[in-house]
């Protein structure tokens, strides 16, 4: 009995003494910021902090659907009946507060939405560290320097990215503190982001640490001083374009930018890829070198194989052949992903440099079922429509009659009626074409099922297109001869002739309009490319609105007759001219819309 | 498909079945020993005796003094007067009357503790005298005695008064009791009730309604942190005894609570074996964090009410005002739930043996289609959107459409019953439960086993022809002792332990889900629903070059709900539970009368272990002919796969300890009672994942103070420490006062024959809640390293600069107002009503008006304590009691609450002026919905006519408006429709009205009880799944038939929905006809059961054998337009409810 006693006053006593410090228990693993500069190696993880939230792009948004290239008019995707990210943006199902291309996500990785969120947050970690640099402890002090310079550039590098999607914006050089004083702020010009990313990136080019190109592996997809060329000209193209331009003519200025930005890469090693390594696998077309290029990762070391990518991501690449390639049940495939529309197809010129259609008016109809035939086009045939064409067609489209390798064996595709691959039209199959094409582009030849090749690591810049940047910019600011030149280095590449000294200025614009457009094709050029090129109060209606697809009929002697018709009966949506940019989260507008009193949302919205 | 291959898990259920039978046996023959041992109250019942010269009135006198025995027997039996001398020590009963009566010429027996005296020539059975043959003119009282539970109490004593004959209840209560002479008043007792007079006046019939003797004025409630006189309480508290609960055959013990106790709302969210989660709202909601309310078992914070038996349980209380709940401090603002689980009755010796089987069903389930109808309005849709399409590109062609319905060719043109291919219509699910309750003076125990095996609805292969078993199933094991053993005169020690063994099978759920349970069952809910009926499958057939038996996979997808659930693997999880607990009870009258005090240590762990086998498969796809010229068949999608098992295993331990000490006080001071608790709490605990464990403490005052039972006061006070704050925010105090007048106890009330008892109660105080969410330390900043982009730089790391700590972290705080009255009239019917008010301030919340861009995360800025939100509202419970006569009585009780809350501050945007409603939350009850207002001013709300289509405004809702769809109404008249026309509509998701009826009706042996529970005011956006017609390649149920086409408007037909299409369009928005109505009534119980009668069973030794059936969830009447959603979801894609019906047994010894 008293044992009991004294457990109970000893349980007691226990418990009283076991109280005082019961509530001190701090999470283990936390850091604070100043252990974090103090250590060398802490600081270089925090500059490795600023190469977070690259979008992927490619094949990593909605299900792996390129929906930037399926919502210009290039390419029209299968899974427009899944009511996922395409679908929504075909419908219009589009709002400031929901917007598929800027919010849809399906956690896969991308980092492909929420890009109004990711850029501020990475911009800001960027000023951070320029601000707190100085202060870092660094295993060598030549770092400092570089880390600095590459804290402009990716700085550089995430305004760009916000511009494309949302436009103007405010300029912030430095940190803010959250709870500031807000009322002040304003968007502001494309063009004063664009002397901000200039600036930027001329701080980082004068920074001799900063190296041109990556050597090694480990520190592939850091900033080099290509990176900040490429995105001086592409920032100065975008300040200069109708949709930025706020009425003011910058061509010049972008074109000075622009040609010394050609002129440094070339100077420090950049060149195109313009000799295929392996013609066993991409064969012994003129564009089997630019195929290659597409497929494959640039590779980091002194003397690289691919000396034209500038940027890439370091990861992202995925096996595509059963999710965004033939489809049409081959086996061991899901669906096709988003497939060639005939408007891209149209804009492959023929052998001889001539385009297919007038380029001033490409459709007589609305719809696009009646095209404007190039009168000067003598090669082109609409009942043999793939023959004689730019080589990079091949490249970058399946059509009727083209050859793959699956499963060791060599397919002929069959998009005519009753073929293995004929287009369906019923939006829930997602195994076929809605356009009568499929796309080869960043697809490896002979990737299947039993020979499963990843399609490349996303390339951001590449000279061929800072190369086009340059031929548009000094065409638009009447450098006419540079602007051919530029363009004719690209077009060589792949075999096509010479663009002809005879152009009018008009002429060689859309000459080199559709020159990025057939190059650049499913590099998510085109989506931006078309909104740019409009005036603020223009639409796309005259390229995104309809879009068309090629019925085949077999007939009884082997021939087949090629007949146009609208992918859908319905118009598709983001053609209107709210759709130049998109809307800027309501919450945020809303919120800074009723803190500064002024207008932040973009119009339409 | 080949019927054998379903025999399988029926065989193994049976196999189940026999080993719970042995376990039945095991307790059967344990309580057999039980039943000798109470036969043998007698015998270790040994009395010592020294009387001399004393009446045989005095030897009864003194044997029912020192021991439990009731003598019976009748007045011209025995002569009392008669003189006996006698000395015994320590011999039983029998002996003693064996000496005592040698001379008397008389006989006796002994039943239990009911000793019957009659004359020599008299036998004596089952405790009624017979063979009395009486010259006398013969009178007779009959009647029945029940307990409050309008259960019939066997074994009652009837006695005369002033005399001593008399008579027992027999087994069903029922007593006859012939007398000569005069009978004024009769006395009914029973051990452990309170006897109880009662005025014969004339009548020949009489029912008697006992109380424990615990009840009444003495009867207790659980509060926190102890027990409370009733009469005393002055808290808004709600109780349920399981009597009521362990009617319920439903498997989980949260969803019998539905419509049970006023304030609590219950809310089954899916039907899953084994995991069929239940959401609890105590009083609504009113945070906009979690709140959900606190649940104790037995005193301690415990999460197992869901594996809880029914028949362990013994009450449940809620506590809903902050008198209540202020003990709980910073854990009490959400309301608590408390559950007693059963003790030993001393003096008692019982054993219960209850069988179950049941049948389950889903409660929804899809409209069987056929094949031709599905295309044909698949095509229908196909139109709509596209009015020129032409014939061929139509999903279905009309050849197709005859092959369907002509049934040629079934494996490429089937009708298929895609239901039936993946559910049974029924699942079995068997119950078993064996519970001991007993003790003596110083010993007492309750013991329960209990078995519970689920079958799922899905229908799978079987094991002999996969090589493993995929079902969906689930056995629980449930054990608990609750033992009290009195130590010493003033020491008490209980030992609680329970343990929860289950086993839960499933198909796996690793490849594809991430191993959630839920996922799987989402993804699978969603394939089943939306597989056509026009699809081949679910496997190839021979004869077309592939392999037979083979999963095809279903239009536009790699797979097939058949091919997951039955060829992918299994999935095994056993989870292990227990939960224990030691208390020692120490009085300490030796210091000062009335004090004690008490230490509680508790101890629970859980640990779970799941095994999954995985495969892949092989699969192929289908091409279906669309005219004669093509060609049917199967080509693969996936073919030389993987087909061996890989097996992975995952386990996860975690524990849960408190410890408690307290010093109570409780004194009578003439007209003055004083109670007093002081009580030092600590909880300590670990959760799954790689986290430190968690820390509160706590201490607890309770001071009471009635004046002559009629003003009573009371202050309640917690005052806790969270880890969670930064130090000098960690300790909060949250005091509570309560006032009650106990009206009824006033001389003016005393004894009014209509007013029995009347009492109001006031109570106001502050509370707690500091569950914050996931995320732990909100104080402290977070820098953490991570893996970064660059494998070159900072060793690969990357620096995350997390969350941002806030310093004055603090709890939500609220403070509570109740007012409350109990009125009992004519003993019989009892209203109680309760008013609340709730002010809840300082809720943690994430700011939201703070831009993005400048660039910290929003979800890392650190959350303040600004959310301020209002909630009042009330709760009615009525009851009624009445016997009618001894063969008939009844109760119904019925309660019916209401809660409405306001979001007073949420730190929200505002929108600009050109948005109709400015504030998505704020001045809005939780979880408003907004929605696109249709325009029914055309009669029936559809775009009708070409004329009415011009003559819209334009549609930024996404998608192109088509004749058939909805009008909205421009509320901002700007000519636009979008989201700035947005309006609030429907009431949240969380229901403002929660109502319950409930009842029991005995008639002779027979009894029937019931249960309705309902909810209304309360909406769901079901603009998905079950109700659109897109789920994947087209999904239709009946309303759909009636969608809106020209024709039958011209026909002035009924239409039910929108003109239907081939993906969501501007119809199927947020808007008044997809926002929908779930109020419902539901009859969640019901069950008649039939009593043997007892002369029948006496022979075997048992007291009683009930056999019952029961309906779980057999009725509903709900206002949603479609039935393949039920309104208690919360979401259509998850397991189903179900309605289950069942038949059992309950035998007690």
């Amino acid at each position: 009995m008293k044992h009991i006693i004294y457990i109970f006053l000893l349980f007691i006593f226990f418990q009283l003494n076991s109280c005082t410090d019961a509530l001190d228990k701090a999470p283990d693993g936390n850091m604070q910021l100043d252990e974090v500069l103090s250590d060398a190696d802490k600081t270089e993880a925090l500059v490795n902090s600023l190469y977070s939230n690259i979008p992927r792009k490619g094949y990593m948004y909605f299900f792996f659907d390129p929906a930037v290239v399926a919502c210009c008019d290039d390419g029209w995707s299968s899974e427009d009946g899944a009511g996922q990210l395409v679908d929504q943006y075909y419908k219009d199902n589009t709002s400031a507060s929901n917007h598929p291309m800027r919010d849809f996500s399906d956690g896969h990785g991308g980092n492909n939405n929420a890009y109004w969120d990711r850029c501020w947050k990475q911009i800001r970690l960027c000023s951070q560290f320029l601000e707190l640099a100085d202060k870092a402890a660094m295993n060598d002090e030549a770092n400092r320097g570089r880390f600095k310079a590459e804290a402009h550039v990716m700085r550089a590098f995430f305004y760009m990215e916000l511009v494309k999607w949302f436009g103007k914006l405010p300029v912030l050089d430095a940190t803010v503190p959250f709870d500031a004083d807000f009322s002040k702020l304003s968007r502001q010009s494309v063009y004063d982001v664009a002397k901000l990313i200039v600036a930027d990136c001329d701080a980082a080019l004068g920074e001799s640490t900063l190296p041109w190109r990556i050597d090694t592996d480990g520190n592939g997809g850091r900033a080099t001083k290509a990176l900040a060329c490429a995105l001086k000209s592409e920032a100065m193209m975008f300040a200069a374009s109708p949709l930025h331009n706020e009425g003011k003519n910058y061509w010049e200025e972008a074109y000075q930018i622009s040609k010394e930005s050609v002129q440094q890469l070339k100077a420090n090693g950049y060149e195109l890829f313009t000799v295929c390594t392996q013609p066993n696998v991409f064969g012994k077309s003129p564009a089997a070198a630019f195929r290659q290029l597409v497929d494959q990762n640039a590779d980091y070391s002194g003397s690289p194989r691919d000396k034209e990518t500038i940027f890439q991501t370091r990861s992202g690449g995925l096996f595509v052949w059963h999710i965004g390639y033939i489809g049409s049940n081959m086996a061991n495939t899901y669906k096709c992903g988003t497939c060639p529309t005939q408007e891209l197809v149209d804009a492959f010129e023929t052998i001889d440099g001539k385009p297919v259609l007038d380029l001033t008016k490409p459709y007589l109809d609305e719809k696009h079922l009646d095209p404007n035939y190039n009168k000067a086009n003598t090669l082109y045939n609409p009942s043999d429509p793939y023959a004689n064409r730019d080589p990079r067609l091949d490249q970058t489209v399946l059509h009727n009659g083209s050859h793959i390798l699956w499963d060791n064996k060599d397919v002929t595709i069959q998009t005519y009626t009753g073929g293995a691959h004929a287009p369906s039209f019923d939006v829930t199959n997602r195994s076929f074409s809605r356009t009568g094409y499929y796309h080869c582009k960043m697809v490896t030849p002979g990737a299947c099922g039993t020979n499963q090749i990843n399609n490349s690591n996303w390339k951001f810049y590449r000279l061929g297109e800072t190369l086009l940047n340059l031929a548009e910019v000094a065409a638009n600011a009447g450098h006419m001869e540079e602007a051919r030149a530029a363009a004719n280095e690209v077009r060589a590449r792949s075999g096509m002739p010479t663009l002809l000294a005879s152009l009018s200025q008009e002429e060689l614009i859309l000459r080199i309009h559709n020159e990025r457009r057939v190059e650049l094709a499913w590099e998510e050029n085109r989506y931006f490319d078309l909104r740019r090129w409009q005036k603020p109060e223009g639409d796309l209606s005259e390229t995104c609105k309809w879009l068309t697809a090629t019925v085949i009929t077999k007939k009884a002697d082997g021939s087949f007759t090629y007949t146009r018709r609208n992918i859908s009966g319905n118009a598709r949506g983001g053609w209107q001219n709210k759709d130049l940019l998109l809307p800027l989260p309501l919450t945020e507008a809303s919120l800074l819309e009723s803190v500064t009193g002024q207008k932040w949302q973009n119009q339409g919205w | 498909m080949k019927k054998n291959k379903f025999c399988e898990p029926e065989f193994r259920l049976i196999k189940k079945l026999l080993l719970t039978m042995r376990i039945c046996l095991f307790f059967l023959l344990i309580s057999v020993a039980s039943v000798y041992a109470s036969v043998g109250y007698s015998q270790n019942t040994k009395l010592s005796l020294n009387l001399r010269n004393a009446t045989i009135q005095e030897l009864i006198k003194e044997i029912e003094n020192q021991s439990e025995f009731i003598f019976v027997f009748y007045d011209n039996a025995l002569d009392l007067t008669q003189r006996i001398n006698l000395k015994v020590e320590n011999l039983p009963v029998e002996k003693i009357l064996e000496k005592a009566l040698e001379s008397t010429g008389n006989t006796f027996a002994v039943f239990d503790r009911q000793i019957v005296i009659g004359k020599k020539n008299q036998t004596i059975t089952g405790g009624v005298v017979t063979g009395v043959v009486e010259v006398q003119q013969k009178k007779e009282i009959t009647g029945v005695v029940l307990d409050k539970q309008n259960q019939s109490i066997p074994g009652v004593s009837i006695v005369i008064k002033g005399t001593t004959s008399g008579t027992i209840t027999d087994a069903n209560g029922k007593f006859r009791l012939p007398y000569t002479g005069d009978a004024k008043v009769l006395v009914f007792s029973f051990v452990g009730m309170k006897s109880q007079e009662v005025t014969v006046a004339g009548r020949n019939n009489i029912h008697v309604v006992l109380e424990d003797q615990t009840v009444g004025l003495d009867e207790v409630v659980a509060v926190g942190y102890g027990v409370q006189k009733k009469e005393s309480v002055t808290a808004a508290i709600s109780t349920v005894n399981t009597k009521d609960l362990r009617r319920s055959s439903a498997s989980n013990l949260s969803t019998a609570l539905a419509g049970q106790l006023p304030g609590l709302t219950v809310m089954q969210s899916s039907g899953q074996p084994g995991n069929d989660a239940v959401k609890f709202y105590l009083r609504g909601v009113s945070t906009l964090n979690n709140s959900s309310p606190l649940i104790l078992i037995d005193g301690v914070p415990r999460s197992d009410l869901d594996k809880l038996d029914p028949n362990e349980v013994a009450s449940i209380s809620i506590l809903k005002d902050a008198s209540a709940t202020a003990v709980f401090g910073v854990r009490g603002a959400n309301g608590v739930i408390l559950v007693t689980t059963r003790r030993g009755d001393e003096g008692k010796s019982e054993l219960n043996i209850t069988v179950n089987q049941s049948y389950q069903q889903f409660l929804v389930h899809n409209d069987r289609i056929h094949s031709w109808d599905f295309a044909e309005l698949r095509n229908q849709a196909f139109r709509n959107s596209n009015p020129t399409a032409s014939e061929s590109d139509l999903p279905f062609t009309q050849y197709m459409i005859d092959k369907y319905r002509s049934g040629e060719d079934r494996v490429f043109y089937p009708d298929r019953d895609v239901y039936h291919d993946y559910f049974r219509d029924w699942a079995p699910q068997t119950r078993v439960n064996a519970n001991f309750n007993g003790g003596g003076k110083n010993f007492t125990y309750f013991l329960n086993a209990g078995y519970i095996g689920q079958g799922g609805n899905f229908k799978t292969e079987s094991k002999s022809f996969l090589g493993y078993d995929p079902s969906y199933r689930m056995d629980r094991y449930n054990f608990r002792g609750n033992i009290d053993y009195k130590i010493a005169s003033n020491l008490k020690a209980s030992l609680n332990m329970a343990t929860y063994l289950q086993q839960m099978n499933t198909p796996q759920n690793l490849d594809l889900f991430n191993g959630s349970v839920d996922g799987m069952v989402q993804n699978m809910m969603a394939y089943t629903w939306a597989t056509p009926p026009t699809d081949p499958g679910p496997v190839t057939v021979a004869g077309y070059g592939v392999p037979v038996n083979e999963i095809v996979a279903q239009s536009g997808q790699d797979r097939n709900t058949y091919g997951e659930i039955n060829r992918r693997g299994y999935s095994e999880e056993y989870s292990t539970v227990l939960n224990s607990s030691l208390a020692l009870d120490w009085g300490l009258d030796f210091i000062t009368k009335g004090l004690s005090a008490k230490g509680l240590v508790a101890f629970d762990s859980h640990a779970s272990t799941v095994r999954q086998g995985v495969r892949s498969l092989n699969t192929f796809a289908f091409s279906v002919a669309r005219d004669a010229n093509g060609k049917s068949g199967y080509s693969a999608i996936r073919d030389n796969q993987d087909n061996s098992i890989r097996l992975s295993k995952s386990m996860s331990t975690y524990y849960f300890m408190n410890y408690q000490v307290s010093l109570n006080y409780a004194r009578k001071f003439g007209v003055h009672s004083v109670t007093a608790m002081f009580l030092h709490q600590r909880d300590n605990w670990d959760k799954w994942a790689a986290d430190l464990p968690y820390n509160v403490i706590g201490y607890v005052g309770r001071l009471t103070y009635g004046y002559d039972d009629r003003y009573l006061g009371e202050i309640n006070f917690g005052y806790n420490g969270s880890e969670q704050f930064a130090p000098n925010k960690r300790f909060g105090s949250f005091p509570a006062f309560s006032l009650g007048w106990v009206a009824s106890n006033e001389s003016f009330l005393k004894d009014n024959p209509l007013i029995t008892h009347l009492k109001f109660r006031a109570s106001y105080g502050i509370t707690g809640n500091d569950k914050l969410g996931d995320n732990r330390f909100l104080y402290q900043s977070f820098i953490n390293m991570g893996a970064g982009e660059i494998p070159g730089l900072g060793l690969g790391q990357s620096i995350n600069q997390g969350r941002m700590g806030n310093e004055s972290l603090q709890w939500e705080k609220a403070e509570k107002k109740n007012l409350g009255m109990d009125l009992n009239l004519f003993n019989n019917l009892t209203l109680t009503v309760d008013l609340f008010n709730e002010h809840r301030d300082k809720i943690l919340i994430s700011r939201s008006t703070i831009p993005v861009l400048q660039g910290v995360p929003i979800s890392n800025i650190p959350k303040v304590n600004i959310g301020v939100v209002d909630n009042h509202g009330y709760e009615i419970e009525l009851a009624y009691n009445k016997v009618i006569n001894p063969d008939l009585s009844f109760n119904i009780k019925g309660n019916f609450n209401y809660n409405k809350n306001t979001v007073k501050f949420a730190d929200e945007v505002k929108y600009g002026e050109e948005y109709a409603y400015p504030y998505r939350s704020t001045g809005y009850s939780i979880g408003q919905k907004f929605g696109y207002q249709i325009d029914y001013s055309n009669g029936n709300g559809y775009v009708n006519t070409a004329e009415e289509l011009a003559a819209l405004p334009t549609y930024e809702v996404g998608g192109k408006v088509r004749l058939g769809d909805f009008k909205y109404v421009d509320v901002t008249k700007d000519g636009k429709i979008n989201d700035r026309d947005l309006v609030p509509m429907g009431y949240p998701m969380v229901p403002r009205i929660t109502y319950g009826l409930s009842g029991t009706l005995n008639y002779k042996n027979f009894d029937l009880s019931f249960v309705f529970s309902g909810i209304a005011q309360s909406s769901i956006n079901y603009n998905g799944w079950g109700a659109t017609e897109f789920g994947l390649v087209g999904f239709f149920s009946d309303w759909h038939f009636q969608a809106w086409t020209p024709e039958r408007y011209a026909n002035n037909e009924k239409i039910l929905y929108p003109a239907l299409g081939m993906a969501p369009g501007v119809s199927q928005k947020s808007n008044n006809f997809f926002i929908m109505n779930r109020s419902f009534l539901r009859l969640k119980n019901i069950e008649i059961g039939y009593s043997m009668p007892k002369n029948i069973l006496n022979k075997a030794g048992i007291n009683r054998v009930r056999f019952y059936a029961n309906g779980n969830n057999l009725f509903t009447w709900d206002k949603l337009p479609v039935n393949t959603i039920d309104p208690e979801q919360d979401e259509s894609l998850v397991y189903p409810l179900t309605k289950m019906v069942s038949l059992g047994v309950n035998l007690t010894f």
